[in-house]
């Protein structure tokens, strides 16, 4: 039997967090953001691929990330968007909060396993 | 410059930043088909499968701009709004400074108090646009969007004091959505008639009068229909001596919807709901709903025109005409 794959398949509020680590290697278009957490994540990811948009829009607000247009492989007009140093910051926050919490929600449901960690 | 001060950005036109969010949208949306049909899908069955993946375009689409205009107002009355911040502060900084130099406490907390007062009323102060684009959405009565609805815009415009009327047709796209851009004039008053109509549904229209350049809320004017399934009506037309009219043309430009409202289609738009009689004098009143009343056109090869109409509920089997521009409607 297979895991259902399902269009909230990834925690709540991790969105932004999985969107500046997809730009962390190199800039990236929205489609190719969302092309890069389908297949790194092996199609467990399966978000609604519209909702990066307001994400991206936000997070450039906030100046986590920058944006250019430039030319995409198909040679059509594309967004790009890349890291900013907030962003750097911010993502070295998030995915220290990320850790932090896996690492709790793994001493709840697998207390053993972690007794020789601690 | 624009990536070192961001805020730049935010100082753009408005119809610049929608074109961008729309163009950027669309490259997801084409690039999900393309890379269904490399998969080896039909293009029809890649675009479902992409509506599918990225979800509403209209939605994210308009979620992007609200978050874009969340804390600016249009250039010109941000600009403008900036600059008088900036005078009045300016202006009651120096105040401030006078007062508190004599120690006038009270006075500082009254000056304060008009200070939020006028920073109130900026952020209340609406927003102006010129209107560049006519859009808006087509759904059916359970919410889902309609694709390929013809859209028939018409223009009103007086320049120099003369009346002129440009008609255009365009469809809907595979999420009910559709635009046109650059139809609108930048000087002199305007009027945007919209008519809608799709097989099977009964056909609307819309209209807004005494518009302005530059005064408008939005950079754009939107519309959006409900569309309800139509009843055909099969209708026989007829001349003078009970002989059935062939070849006639038939172009439905009222509809008397039952609940009152009255939708029009201009008869020079009207290319995608008009229809001849067939060779029995038949003709087919599609995208009517059940009961509703109508006014049709009629013309004949010979040049006979006659406008015919009837109430709701008092739909003809046949309709006798004559040219000398008698008409009877026979229930």
């Amino acid at each position: 039997m297979t895991a259902k794959k399902s269009k909230s398949a990834f925690p709540q509020g991790s969105l932004d967090m999985l969107i500046l680590k997809s730009l962390e290697t190199e800039p990236r278009h929205g489609y190719g953001i969302a092309r890069h957490l389908r297949e790194t994540s092996r199609e467990f990811i399966q978000l609604e691929e519209g909702s990066l948009y307001p994400a991206l829009h936000r997070m450039e607000k906030r100046g986590w990330i920058q944006s250019e247009w430039g030319q995409s492989e198909s040679n059509r007009r594309a967004k790009y968007y890349q890291l900013s140093k907030a962003g750097k910051k911010q993502l070295g926050i998030e995915t220290d909060a990320w850790q932090k919490m896996v690492e709790a929600i793994q001493r709840v449901m697998s207390p053993v396993a972690l007794e020789g960690k601690s | 410059m624009k990536t070192l001060f961001p805020e730049l950005r935010s100082l753009r036109p408005a119809a610049t930043v929608h074109q961008e969010i729309d163009e950027e949208l669309q490259f997801h949306f084409d690039a999900l088909v393309e890379e269904f049909e490399s998969d080896g899908m039909s293009t029809d069955e890649a675009t479902e499968k992409a509506v599918a993946h990225f979800g509403s375009l209209q939605f994210y689409d308009q979620q992007c701009r609200d978050i874009a205009f969340a804390d600016r107002w249009s250039v010109s009355s941000g600009s403008l709004a900036v600059c008088l911040a900036v005078i009045v502060g300016c202006g009651l900084l120096a105040s401030v400074l006078a007062w508190r130099s004599a120690n006038q406490e009270s006075q500082i907390a009254n000056l304060q108090s008009r200070v939020d007062e006028l920073n109130s009323r900026l952020v209340e102060m609406p927003a102006k646009h010129i209107a560049r684009e006519i859009k808006g959405t087509i759904v059916d009565v359970d919410d889902k969007p309609i694709r390929d609805v013809d859209v028939m815009v018409t223009v009103k415009t007086w320049p120099q004091g003369m009346y002129s009327q440009v008609e255009h047709l365009t469809k809907t796209d595979v999420n009910g959505r559709f635009v046109l851009r650059d139809k609108l004039p930048e000087f002199g008053d305007y009027e945007i008639h919209v008519a809608v109509s799709h097989e099977g549904l009964a056909f609307q229209s819309q209209y807004l009068d005494a518009l302005k350049p530059g005064e408008h809320d939005s950079p754009y004017h939107f519309f959006d229909f409900q569309l309800a399934p139509s009843a055909t009506r099969k209708i026989q037309l007829l001349d003078e001596a009970g002989t059935p009219l062939s070849n006639a043309l038939v172009i439905p430009s009222q509809r008397f919807a039952a609940d009152g409202r009255q939708h029009t289609i201009y008869m020079q738009s009207s290319q995608p709901v008009r229809q001849k009689t067939d060779d029995q004098g038949y003709f087919r009143l599609k995208n009517f709903g059940e009961g509703d009343g109508a006014e049709i056109i009629v013309s004949l090869a010979n040049g006979w025109e006659e406008a015919i109409s009837f109430e709701a509920d008092q739909a003809p089997v046949n309709i006798r005409v004559n040219t000398r521009s008698h008409v009877v409607l026979k229930k």
